[in-house]
């Protein structure tokens, strides 16, 4: 399992544009990828998820990857962050 | 005869009958079933048509309007597919026993009430993506008891409406959209203005059932609703229709190259926000002679940043792409309060430290600002024009900041353009008189004649009781107009017109004789101005 701790610094936080980035990313990867932010989890491969968090500028969020494909993952969504 | 006064949201008439639209309730679908695999199965194979009609729609709409219009289906589409989403519906099926029905408008109601709970009026839009989505499951599941086909075009009145359902009733089935909730800025508004279907909405209307099917009038134009019309209201609106069919086709012929004297005459948007340009872009233009780009700063709570500026102005020259875009710096003066900067009251705002005036004193909002537009204008055309100017030093000086915060971009390390056209505004006497200099500096200059106007004759633009005498047609005006054609000519540079007088009919082919040929209106504007134009230059 690999974890990745993240700042957002996007000053419009996760609108529609970087989610679907993310969400595209992580959704080409066969692990389990979730995202834990302000004391809620959800699946990094659904946008309504993601989205529905309403994620700002300055909010921490941590990303577990668990799979076959977890390291390579990990590095694709580090080049995507917020 | 009852009539409702509302407010209109795309122009245009429409004479009818009423054709309501029922959106199926919570309520009717209550009932808990009692085979839920046959339940799941039912909603699987309904999901499998919803998607493959997902993606239809999204092409006809590609067909049918812009990209970014398109795309509202391709995001759409995304939701449909979104594993979260259907997680919920089918356990929500399987563990509280619901009919697919109700599963699907609770999910999809869940998620609206989260992004109608949002700050951000973007995230707040995506909860008419999210019902629209619903809406098109629960019409596959349904298979066609909710269908609202009608023998003959009508007039849709509906609660809400979603962008789906107008894709759903077509075109031809459309005469106009009167609905209770709705705004200008939804994605409904902007489909209607392209598909040219008058719209209102209405709050007041209240939806009895009896109203199915009864006679309507509309002028989307003024927002007014007659419900069964008499014969008087529908010979006006009939007359009036006319005029504004006549307009379109003048409008219709975008492409056409108009010239006087063997010279092109170009025709110019004034536009203050990205609502204006799609009526500009709709209206065809040459391209946008003056973004007000003051409306970012007003009216909010605190200063927009620099990343939200440079978004809103990438979306900007997204929607054309292929034209210039003259993107006007910051213009107020004391008399309009910016969030978090305390001005100093002046007795007279219309002579204090306005337009570039403002801006030099304060340069970090300056820079911040041409920042934002350096980085938009990677892509599209866009040029940068300052306002107010009454001297060389001013110029000079505004070009400084701009070229300090280019340097400052290229430290950061991000992307931008630095040969963009730079322009001046031409609205104060003294700029006139120093046209020669201040043209050697710029590539280009725009009268704003209600400002020249206002300081040649000493005559305060709001007082209507010197209107009359001081119009923009005064002879003094009409000559500094004459003095800064010569002086652009002289120096090879572009020279355009914004301000009322470009629209005022009568002073158009004194204009052109004076050998303007380049007119800025307001997009309303564009219409007339071009078919008076066409009338000059094809006598």
């Amino acid at each position: 399992m690999q974890t990745i701790t993240h700042v957002i610094q996007d000053s419009l936080g996760i609108h529609a544009r970087p989610a679907g980035l993310l969400v595209k990313t992580a959704a080409g990867f066969a692990s389990d990828i979730r995202l834990t932010a302000k004391g809620k989890t959800v699946s990094l491969k659904s946008i309504l998820g993601l989205m529905t968090l309403g994620l700002k500028q300055g909010d921490r969020m941590d990303i577990t990857l668990d799979g076959p494909d977890e390291a390579e993952a990990a590095q694709a969504l580090t080049a995507v962050l917020p | 005869m009852k009539d409702y006064k509302g407010e209109g949201i795309v122009d245009g008439i429409a004479i009818g009958h009423i054709v309501l639209y029922r959106r199926p309730a919570l309520g009717e679908f209550e009932q808990p079933v009692q085979d839920t695999a046959a339940e799941l199965a039912r909603f699987r194979q309904a999901w499998q048509q919803a998607d493959n009609e997902m993606a239809l729609r999204y092409e006809k709409a590609q067909a049918l309007f812009q990209k970014d219009r398109a795309d509202i289906f391709a995001a759409q589409k995304l939701m449909l597919e979104d594993q979260e989403f259907i997680g919920r519906v089918e356990e929500s099926i399987l563990h509280d026993k619901r009919t697919a029905v109700y599963a699907v408008l609770q999910t999809s109601e869940f998620y609206a009430d989260v992004f109608l709970g949002m700050e951000d009026e973007l995230m707040r839009s995506k909860s008419a993506d999210i019902r629209d989505v619903s809406s098109m499951l629960v019409r596959c599941l349904c298979q066609g008891e909710n269908e609202r086909r009608t023998e003959t075009p009508g007039i849709v009145v509906a609660d809400y409406l979603l962008p789906g359902d107008l894709m759903e009733m077509g075109q031809e089935n459309l005469l106009g959209i009167i609905v209770r909730h709705g705004s200008a800025s939804s994605h409904l508004a902007i489909l209607a203005t392209e598909m040219n279907l008058p719209m209102i909405v209405c709050p007041q209307l209240e939806l009895n059932p009896d109203l199915e099917s009864r006679s309507l009038a509309m002028d989307g134009g003024e927002g007014l609703i007659f419900i069964d019309p008499d014969s008087s209201t529908i010979t006006l609106l009939k007359e009036k229709n006319q005029e504004l069919i006549y307009r379109r086709q003048v409008l219709a012929s975008t492409g056409e190259v108009l010239s006087y004297q063997s010279h092109r005459i170009e025709l110019l948007a004034n536009i203050g926000s990205i609502e204006d340009l799609r009526k500009a872009v709709a209206n065809g233009c040459d391209g946008i002679g003056l973004f007000r780009t003051e409306l970012s700063f007003l009216g909010c709570r605190r200063l927009p940043r620099e990343e939200e500026l440079t978004e809103y102005y990438r979306q900007c020259l997204d929607l054309m792409p292929d034209r210039q875009l003259v993107f006007r710096t910051l213009d107020i003066g004391s008399d309009k309060q910016i969030p978090g900067l305390s001005t100093e009251k002046e007795s007279n705002p219309a002579l204090g430290c306005r337009g570039i005036r403002f801006c030099l004193s304060h340069p970090e909002l300056f820079k911040m600002q041409l920042r934002a537009l350096l980085r938009a204008a990677v892509k599209g055309r866009a040029a940068l024009m300052f306002p107010m100017i009454t001297s060389l030093s001013e110029v000079i000086r505004a070009k400084a900041l701009l070229q300090k915060a280019a340097a400052e971009l290229k430290e950061a390390g991000l992307p931008y353009r630095d040969d963009l056209p730079l322009g001046v505004m031409i609205e104060t006497p003294a700029a006139v008189m120093l046209a020669d200099e201040l043209a050697r500096e710029v590539n280009f200059m725009s009268i704003g004649s209600n400002d020249l106007a206002q300081y040649t004759l000493a005559a305060d633009r709001e007082n209507e009781a010197l209107a009359a005498e001081f119009g923009n047609r005064h002879p003094a005006v009409m000559k500094m107009i004459g003095l800064t054609v010569e002086a652009a000519r002289r120096q090879g540079v572009g020279l355009s017109l914004c301000g009322e007088l470009g629209h005022d009919l009568e002073a158009l082919p004194e204009l052109l004789q004076l050998g303007l040929t380049r007119f800025s209106v307001s997009p309303a504007h564009l219409p007339a101005v071009k078919a008076k134009i066409r009338q000059i230059c094809k006598p």
